[in-house]
């Protein structure tokens, strides 16, 4: 397999429809026959599955082939791995090169609401050292000496889910004005990483890595622009990379509502 | 795979007379009846696709003799007929069953797996991937003819370039997920 594009924009046009399930039968038949055949048309089909993929991630697909798309290809395993796979190099490509946030579909984001009712084991013989450190303190003060206001919150990881009892931060809708800053502290075994990143996840929208306002030793500060909150469930979850310049997920999850 | 040699002999041949050929021929209905399988909504792609090589070496003894064509045709009479019959299936076990959650991997897993595998890259590989992958729409066309041109290849070229690429890290992924989910489980396990 190998070599460059073997196929017409209207044969990639077919193999989109093929994938939205909206293929004539008898072009069907033939298409299907070319993916037993032809080793380069293999290759051709792959591709337009990664690019559809993409746009599926990025809710570029209309409201039929989103639809075709999901109940067909996406309704299997190998589907919903090569979404997440998708979505995960869609907000790494974003992140690394400081790009507008990928636009997720919610459906696709169904996993949160399993996520918040996750019965984790490991959790949940943690659950019972969860919490919110230092109290959470929520002013509406400037951050900075400009115009610009956010509200304050502390939190402090938490390794349980909701479900097992992890207690989220509550903000006021109304005391945000330029959004959230979010004081996180980093648990004592992650410190002294040379980056870190933190991502925003809800329960119903997309989700976004957000700037890094400040680091020391002990905190990570991010701020959240009030066009990224609803009212609603929201985690962040935080990435550290160490030294040797890998990158790690810190187990759980800095769990916050606006009411 | 559930062949054994001897039938499996007589399949290669019926798809061509050079083992080598014949071999190739295989791989390629292999793969394209796992697309197929998948793009029809069939989880487990790979045990239909056996299944179909089964039924199509179990017939074989019978057609071989009159078949005229293509053996890929037959492959693909055989595929549709268990799409056609996994879909009755479903909708039996549907009107009975409540329908399979199938329980997703975290995402964090996919995503420490990326950055591990990313590592792995050359750092213009890892750049080409992260870059080819920004924007949507008109701008993504533009970017992906300026890559092009900075590296003096035809945009077709880059994008099968960053189609290999993305080939190799999602297999490097899936790989990563699978095996940080046994140690999980196996953690799990001896933790009871």
């Amino acid at each position: 397999m190998g070599g460059v594009s073997t196929i017409t924009k209207e044969q990639e046009n077919e193999v989109r429809q093929y994938l939205f399930g909206q293929l004539q039968e008898a072009d069907e038949e033939s298409l299907e026959l070319r993916l037993l055949t032809e080793p380069s048309f293999v290759e051709e089909f792959d591709t337009i599955v990664d690019e559809v993929t993409d746009q599926y991630v990025r809710n570029e697909l209309s409201g039929d082939e989103g639809k075709g798309f999901e109940t067909s290809y996406l309704s299997t395993t190998e589907g919903q791995q090569k979404l997440m796979f998708a979505s995960e190099l869609l907000d790494r490509a974003e992140a690394s090169r400081g790009a507008a946030p990928v636009v997720a579909k919610p459906g696709f984001f169904d996993w949160v609401s399993g996520f918040w009712q996750n019965q984790l084991r490991l959790a949940a013989t943690a659950a019972a050292v969860v919490i919110i450190a230092g109290g959470i303190f929520l002013i509406s003060r400037s951050i900075n000496s400009g115009p610009v206001h956010y509200a304050v919150v502390n939190l402090a990881i938490s390794t349980a889910n909701r479900a097992e009892g992890a207690v989220p931060a509550r903000v006021k809708y109304e005391s945000l004005q330029a959004g959230l800053q979010a004081n996180l502290a980093i648990p004592e075994d992650e410190r002294g990483g040379r980056d870190y990143r933190v991502k925003l996840v809800s329960g119903n929208g997309p989700e976004h890595f957000l700037a890094i306002a400040s680091h020391n030793d002990q905190t990570v500060t991010v701020q959240i622009p009030i066009s990224f909150l609803n009212r609603g469930s929201y985690a962040l979850q935080m990435f550290r990379t160490a030294p040797d310049g890998t990158e790690q997920h810190i187990r759980g999850n800095y769990f916050f509502d606006i009411e | 795979m559930t062949t054994t040699t001897e039938p499996f002999d007589a399949l290669l041949e019926w798809l061509d007379p050079d083992r080598e050929k014949a071999g190739q021929r295989y791989e390629v209905i292999r793969a394209g009846l796992i697309r197929i399988f998948v793009s029809k909504g069939l989880s487990d792609a790979e045990h239909y696709t056996d299944e179909a090589i089964d039924r199509v070496i179990k017939k074989l003894p019978e057609i071989r003799a009159g078949y005229i064509g293509d053996p890929a045709r037959y492959f693909h009479g055989v595929a549709r007929n268990l799409v056609l019959e996994s879909g009755r299936r479903r909708e039996v076990a549907t009107d009975v069953l409540p329908q399979r959650v199938v329980p997703e991997p975290p995402r964090s897993d996919t995503s420490d797996c990326l950055s591990k595998c990313l590592q792995l890259l050359p750092r213009d590989k890892q750049e080409l991937i992260l870059d080819y992958h920004l924007y949507q729409g008109r701008a993504k066309v533009l970017h992906h003819q300026q890559m092009a041109s900075e590296l003096s290849i035809s945009e077709g070229a880059l994008r099968t370039r960053a189609h290999h690429l993305r080939v190799n890290l999602e297999k490097c992924v899936n790989e990563c997920v699978g095996y940080q989910g046994k140690n999980k489980s196996a953690v799990e396990s001896h933790s009871n």
